[in-house]
């Protein structure tokens, strides 16, 4: 029988109702949009925000002749990994997964990752997490998982949450290094340009650790111990007010996020005691690579794919998509990055790449349909 | 001019708005920044809107969407909050909220998170146990025991009484 509490709950709806004002489907629309495209505004501001930025981050000089020319060619490199209609890709040789995957969802969230040795995928339908060792045969590694797991591309371990455990698991060895219930589970959100790895920001050969609310926490994998660690940071003054987002982690380094990309707002890096300020070049999507030397994150002027070499500050821009094209953003094995450029931000079949920040050269590869990234 | 598909999604984001908004309103206690996490979830569903359209519920996809915003990027959404209430100073403000409004709102920030998310999901949000367990990765057990301790301390803060069983309905 309803109560009180009950009253005021739906007299609160009905009071929200009452006073709130719908900015309207269309602004939604045009949000979207603005986010997908870039608007011809931002690009004449941000030809003189980058000078600033590059200032701003680089020890050494770094001028337009750093930026790459279009990718043309054809040299996939044997580290590209990729999903599409036709099967798992791992440079040219193609591998038979053993369920269909779909791109990341609010729902489900990103759904392949990798290892050294091979791919885990989540199979959205049954809630399995699979590994596919490159040559071998796929086998089932963990059930019931909400979410897909999330790998050390360049090692052994992956990890992903079963209910509220972690587990951790040892894919060279095949065994599980641990199953731990933890105090807050991951929780990640579909993100801008690039998959979110589930709110899962590192899996190394030492540690997993994924964010929770407003702290991240850390599983030690030799000491199987959990710690916390702040994961949001006071507004500094070049913030302009603006809380801060811790939103990856490669042992020493963190990126920390500044604001939704509506403020204008964008990444900073965090190494050594020194704080690079990232603002005025790209937007709030980014990622470190595997090996931590670079960022892989999205201009502010015209939401295309950029490489940030943090040792030197060298900046190397992607390909770029179409006014009104999306670009999609993952890391592969070591320096290799993949970008996908789409006609519009609702499809997930376009243009793929794969880009070698070292090299600082992107290359076209042969997709089939839909395309899904590693997170 | 909008297309049919664009049409179709105007009277989803009208017809679903006023709860969705609620839904946030209840995990913030402030409208405007309800206002703008509903808005922003309605951008993402404007993203997938070609297969969330064919959902039996697509609403409580949106509610869930701007609940999670209000959750995991609170600080980050406070940014943009500050921000837009900066370009809103020269708009007629709002009416006030009710008393009733006040004292719920008020009584749900004083609980734990775990138990506010849950009443939220719940009760303004309209999304069943099994589905919150799903979304938080717990037993439903765990959602309903969540429900009828953060009911209970509810009412204890209002100051009135709670009947038990009340999460069967889920």
């Amino acid at each position: 029988m309803p109560d009180l509490v009950d009253d005021l709950f739906d007299a609160v709806v009905a009071d929200v109702a009452g006073r709130t004002r719908a900015p309207g489907a269309r602004s939604a629309v045009a949000r979207a949009r603005r986010r997908a495209a870039g608007t011809t505004v931002m690009v004449v501001a941000a030809v003189a925000l980058v000078a600033v930025s590059v200032s701003s981050l680089v020890r050494g000089p770094t001028t337009d002749s750093t930026l790459s020319p279009s990718p043309a060619g054809l040299d996939v490199g044997e580290q590209a990994v990729w999903y599409d209609d036709l099967g798992l890709h791992r440079g040219d040789v193609l591998e038979r997964p053993a369920v269909r995957l779909s791109a990341a969802s609010e729902d489900r969230g990103a759904v392949l990752t990798l290892v050294r040795t091979g791919a885990l995928y989540l199979d959205a339908t049954r809630d399995e997490v699979w590994f596919h060792p490159w040559g071998g045969d796929p086998r089932v590694v963990g059930r019931r998982a909400a979410h897909g797991p999330v790998g050390d591309h360049d090692g052994d371990l992956a990890a992903w949450f079963e209910g509220s455990h972690l587990v951790v698991l040892d894919t060279a060895a095949g065994r599980e290094l641990a199953r731990v219930d933890t105090p807050g589970v991951a929780r990640g959100t579909s993100g801008d340009h690039l998959d979110d790895a589930n709110g899962i920001l590192q899996v190394s050969a030492n540690a997993v650790v994924w964010l929770t609310g407003d702290v991240a926490r850390r599983f030690d994998v030799t000491t199987k111990t959990i710690r916390t660690l702040p994961a949001t940071s006071a507004p500094a003054e070049w913030t302009d007010g603006i809380s801060g987002i811790l939103t990856d982690v490669h042992d020493g380094t963190e990126l920390w996020s500044w604001g939704l990309a509506d403020t204008g707002a964008g990444l900073s890096v965090r190494r050594d005691g020194a704080e690079r300020k990232l603002t005025a070049f790209v937007s709030t999507s980014g990622r470190l690579s595997p090996d931590g030397r670079f960022l892989l994150a999205v201009t502010r002027d015209l939401h295309a794919p950029a490489f940030v070499d943090l040792a030197s500050g060298g900046i190397f821009r992607g390909p770029r998509p179409t006014p009104e094209g999306y670009s999609w953003i993952a890391w592969s094995h070591g320096d290799t990055a993949l970008i996908l450029l789409t006609p519009d931000v609702q499809q997930q079949a376009g243009t793929l790449y794969a880009c070698r920040a070292e090299r600082r050269r992107c290359d076209a590869l042969p997709s089939s349909g839909n395309v899904v990234l590693p997170s | 001019m909008a297309d049919g598909r664009e049409h179709d999604f105007t009277a989803f984001y009208d017809a679903t708005w006023c709860q969705t908004v609620a839904c946030a309103y209840g995990m913030t206690a402030d409208l405007s920044a309800a206002e703008d996490l509903a808005q922003e979830a309605y951008c993402r569903a404007w993203r997938r809107w070609s297969s969330l359209s064919r959902y039996d519920d697509a609403a409580a996809w949106v509610r869930l969407v701007a609940t999670r915003l209000a959750i995991s990027r609170w600080r980050r959404a406070r940014s943009t909050l500050d921000f837009l209430a900066r370009a809103r100073e020269a708009e007629p403000t709002v009416a006030p909220p009710n008393e009733a409004t006040v004292l719920l709102v008020t009584a749900l920030k004083k609980l734990p998170e775990p138990q506010r998310r849950a009443l939220v999901l719940h009760h303004l949000g309209d999304i069943p146990v099994a589905e919150i367990a799903r979304i938080e990765g717990c037993p439903e057990g765990t959602v309903k025991g969540r429900l009828s301790r953060g009911r209970a301390a509810l009412a204890a803060l209002l100051d009135v009484a709670v009947t038990e069983g009340e999460t069967s309905h889920a």
